[in-house]
């Protein structure tokens, strides 16, 4: 195949990249790699000759970079942070330390190991209902409890709160999200 | 099959759990002997010790009946009907109303205007999170119900249709009986037993589903089937691209 410069332009482009051909080359047993260079039907680069001597006909099957694959293989489910339970890490997140037992009621952390307090912005300007989902045991102890102490930190307002025991949440009209964690930090959950 | 002198116990200690519950116990019985049981299993709290979600479920029971539905019924439009290409009568002097053709909607035997066309189809996909919650929230009900048996395998050892009617009489288990296994290749005494009796069915563990569960009165699911679920279920809960996952297209349009 001709390499000028005027040829090259009518070459038909080949999609596929830089490839190696093995080639064998008369009956002397050597292994010839021949370099297609294929970048945009325009080969600049000089086909290139590789010969491979014959002590390396034999294939050998390595494990050893099998590490640098694993590594790349993204977890299953989001590893638990090393740290003691009440622990406060360097980022602000707080290791749960309460167990079940402790009160009549448990939040237990969600998958991604935070705690279960969501923010609902509805379409309309001062619609917020910030919820606690996941709770188990006595919900209404800790709706009662929850109450009070927004009541107390946000005096005179009044806290409107349900307790959905069916679907183990309690829902609070308003934007309570940063307290409500507070609280529940603050019990160890 | 099993060493009945050795009892079977199998505890697994979940690293997941975030329940109040550390695990659920149940038996494991054999389908073999008359023996009741012949030991005991851990279940996982988030899988089968779930509040049930009874909106969900209900989700779930509607999905799988409407999803699959197509409505063969079809009505014939203005220029479908048969006849009414001519103009009945002139449009003016007769001193009667004008029409064009004798099928227009507005006349008895005329076309229907938005009526139903055939092959309408209902089909909608549930988000992936509820599918999944489903799936909990029955099992966890079934299990909370007493309808939940965990069998070490479904090997029998006879393959007379009695036999299997006989077992389930003795240990009252409810007239329709669920079987579920890890493999869809089943042992050959209980595929011959059940084969004549309509209302037990077996199933591998990748066919389980919130309608299956609810029709049949008890679930019988083999010890590999348990630990399948579980695995596969406590996998969804636990991933970390489930918002991504869960982006199911064809949603329900409402």
């Amino acid at each position: 195949m001709s390499t000028s410069p005027i040829t090259a332009l009518f070459r038909p482009i080949n999609r596929m990249n830089r490839s190696l051909r093995l080639a064998r080359i008369g009956n002397y047993g050597r292994r010839t790699l021949t370099s297609t260079s294929t970048v945009q039907g325009i080969s600049k680069f000089p086909r290139l000759q590789h010969t491979i001597p014959e002590s390396y006909n034999e294939v050998e099957v390595s494990t050893a970079e099998w590490s640098f694959v694993e590594r790349l293989i993204p977890p299953k489910a989001i590893p638990k942070p090393k740290a003691n339970p009440g622990e406060v890490t360097p980022s602000g997140w707080v290791a749960p330390s309460a167990v079940p037992g402790d009160y009549p009621y448990f939040v237990p952390r969600s998958a991604s190991h935070m705690l279960p307090v969501y923010v609902k912005h509805e379409p309309i300007m001062s619609r917020f209902t910030t919820s606690v989902k996941k709770v188990e045991g006595d919900a209404f102890a800790l709706g009662e409890e929850l109450r009070q102490y927004l009541s107390e930190k946000f005096a005179p307002k009044h806290i409107n709160l349900r307790v959905h025991e069916p679907h183990r949440m309690i829902q609070i009209k308003g934007e309570y999200l940063l307290e409500v964690k507070e609280f529940l930090i603050s019990k160890g959950f | 099959m099993l060493d009945s002198s050795v009892p079977l116990i199998l505890d697994e200690k979940f690293v997941n759990a975030r329940n109040v519950v550390a695990a659920r116990e149940a038996w494991v019985e054999t389908l073999d002997t008359n023996t009741s049981d012949v030991g005991m299993i851990t279940l996982h709290p988030d899988v089968f010790s779930v509040c049930p979600r009874m909106d969900i479920i209900h989700e779930n029971v509607v999905w799988q009946r409407k999803y699959k539905m197509v409505s063969k019924a079809h009505t014939k439009t203005k220029p479908e009907v048969r006849g009414g290409g001519r103009k009945p009568w002139p449009q003016k002097g007769t001193g009667r109303a004008r029409h064009s053709s004798i099928r227009s909607p507005l006349w008895v035997g005329g076309g229907v205007t938005h009526g139903p066309r055939a092959f309408t189809t209902q089909f909608y996909m549930l988000p992936l999170v509820t599918r999944i919650h489903g799936l909990t929230s029955t099992l966890s009900a079934k299990f909370a119900q007493d309808d939940l048996k965990i069998v070490e395998s479904l090997q029998m050892a006879s393959d007379e249709p009695g036999y299997i009617e006989k077992l389930c009489e003795n240990r009252e288990w409810g007239p329709s009986v669920l079987f579920v296994d890890d493999t869809d290749l089943m042992p050959r005494n209980i595929t011959i037993a059940t084969d004549t009796i309509q209302h037990m069915n077996l199933m591998p563990v990748y066919g389980l589903n919130v309608y299956s569960m609810l029709k049949h009165s008890t679930l019988v699911l083999t010890v590999g089937a348990v630990r399948r679920l579980e695995e596969r279920i406590l996998y969804h809960l636990n991933r970390p691209d489930l918002t991504k996952a869960n982006a199911t297209p064809f949603k329900k349009q409402n």
